[in-house]
């Protein structure tokens, strides 16, 4: 009984982040107009692989980014894969500059989310406009990624509320990230 | 052996980016070609997924509803003033239209017109939107077992929203008219020139394959032409804001974002849509 108690909170916690960012890529996807903020809805996916790739990239694996990456495609109906690679660049560059970010104050941390979220909204400017075959406008883009921004605090502290309680891994694991 | 089971993970880990980043292009490669296979998945796992983004849109309703409670809680007075006002038109508008419609009935039945197929339609709620660098799309829930079918064209109160591009069993994606793979064939109201409507990805439509001469001028309204056979003739689509770079411009009825319910209507002239196209080669659509 107790093992099967602990491998469920095993399995939870291994799949917390996965979970949580795809909540955040479903509540991305929510028709809500208040104003005109609904109609320039951001990838809330983007943030939240961003905040676990810097907190636990032992949860928030390739694997796991690409399948919060195909789920918001899927939701988006943006071609398949499209939103995947905007977001496995996103890890690639995150884990490459972990230590610059972690442990620092919440405005370098934001400050990194800009630069991420830059990054991914180029990614996904060149996959469009390739698979388009037409130069998209970047306008939309931008005030998406500044939207991601505005946002990012209030993703950020959720987030961290669902990290607190999880525990903390093996220094081992962290460190090959 | 664990050393090898190691070496193996070791490995897999260093080339997870360029293995995963490697199956996203293919992927959409695979979307670009419009494989089958990825388009029945793709409209197979938005099924999966309807029911959870609908019970979480239910919550954003409720606070956009309460958002708007507000809104109109302050411009009570200015909005029944208004509205009385309107009011006043349209029964005069009314009276116009019962007059025209009984006339139209006298004219046609003297000329033997044949009747329009009478349209069904099946009302919906838009679930999810998405307003990406790609596409911009809604999803619906109703699908196949609704009696939704491709290419079926979605209408709000004031006119034309979009098409239906994707189907599930029982939801089913609705292409909007603005986005940049969208293409409707409409007339203007009054002249009954014709033209065809295209998306841009941006918030304005632009008419394109007008005739050079044709009697288009800002304020005209647009309607659906029927041509194709797909859309209902005279659906409102929206008005000539004017003429940029040699393309005149449109601005829709129906703006997207304030539409929580949508009709879907079942037109489709019998035979006109092959089968093979309705078995899910939605490439012709698009």
């Amino acid at each position: 009984m107790e093992t099967t108690v602990r491998r469920l909170r095993q399995a939870l916690v291994a799949t917390a982040p996965l979970l949580t960012s795809l909540v955040l890529v479903l509540l991305g996807s929510m028709p809500l107009y208040i104003g005109h903020v609904g109609a320039v809805m951001p990838q809330l996916g983007v943030a939240a692989v961003f905040y676990w790739t810097i907190y636990r990239p032992d949860l928030m694996t390739y694997s796991a980014a690409f399948a919060v990456g195909l789920v918001a495609d899927v939701v988006s109906g943006a071609p398949l894969g499209s939103t995947a690679l905007a977001v496995l660049v996103v890890r690639r560059i995150v884990l490459a500059q972990r230590r610059y970010l972690i442990g620092k104050p919440f405005q370098v941390l934001w400050t990194g989310f800009l630069l991420a979220a830059l990054a991914a909204a180029a990614v996904s400017w060149c996959t469009a406009s390739l698979y388009l075959f037409h130069l998209i406008d970047v306008g939309p883009l931008l005030v998406r990624t500044m939207m991601a921004m505005v946002l990012f605090p209030a993703v950020a502290w959720l987030l961290a509320r669902c990290q607190v309680m999880l525990p903390m891994p093996r220094a081992a694991t962290l460190q090959r990230g | 052996m664990l050393n090898s089971a190691h070496s193996i993970v070791g490995a897999l880990q260093r080339f997870a980016f360029p293995l995963f980043a490697g199956l996203a292009i293919g992927l959409m490669v695979l979307s670009r070609v419009e494989n089958p296979t990825v388009v029945r998945v793709r409209a197979e796992a938005v099924d999966v997924l309807a029911p959870v983004i609908d019970v979480m849109s239910r919550p954003a309703a409720a606070v956009e509803n309460l958002a708007s409670r507000v809104e109109h809680f302050f411009n009570v007075y200015e909005e029944n003033a208004a509205l009385r006002e309107e009011n006043e038109r349209l029964l005069h508008w009314q009276a116009v239209a019962r007059q025209l419609d009984a006339e139209n009935r006298q004219y046609s039945a003297l000329l033997s017109t044949v009747v329009e197929p009478r349209e069904a339609f099946v009302t919906a709620r838009i679930i999810g939107m998405s307003s990406g660098a790609f596409v911009k799309t809604a999803i619906v829930n109703a699908g196949r077992n609704d009696g939704i079918q491709l290419g079926q064209a979605v209408v709000s109160a004031e006119g034309i929203l979009g098409r239906v591009v994707e189907v599930g069993s029982r939801s089913a994606r609705v292409l909007l008219l603005t986005d940049l793979n969208s293409r409707i064939p409409v007339m203007v109201q009054q002249s009954r020139a014709p033209a065809v409507l295209a998306g841009d990805n941006s918030d304005v439509l632009s008419l394109v394959f007008a005739a050079d001469g044709a009697a288009i001028a800002v304020g005209d309204r647009l309607v659906t032409s029927g041509e194709g056979g797909l859309l209902p003739p005279g659906l409102p689509v929206g008005i000539v804001t004017g003429r940029e770079g040699g393309v005149w411009r449109v601005r829709p009825f129906v703006d997207p974002a304030r539409v929580e319910y949508v009709r879907i209507l079942d037109y489709a002239l019998p035979g006109l849509l092959p089968a093979a196209r309705e078995a899910g080669a939605a490439d012709e659509l698009w």
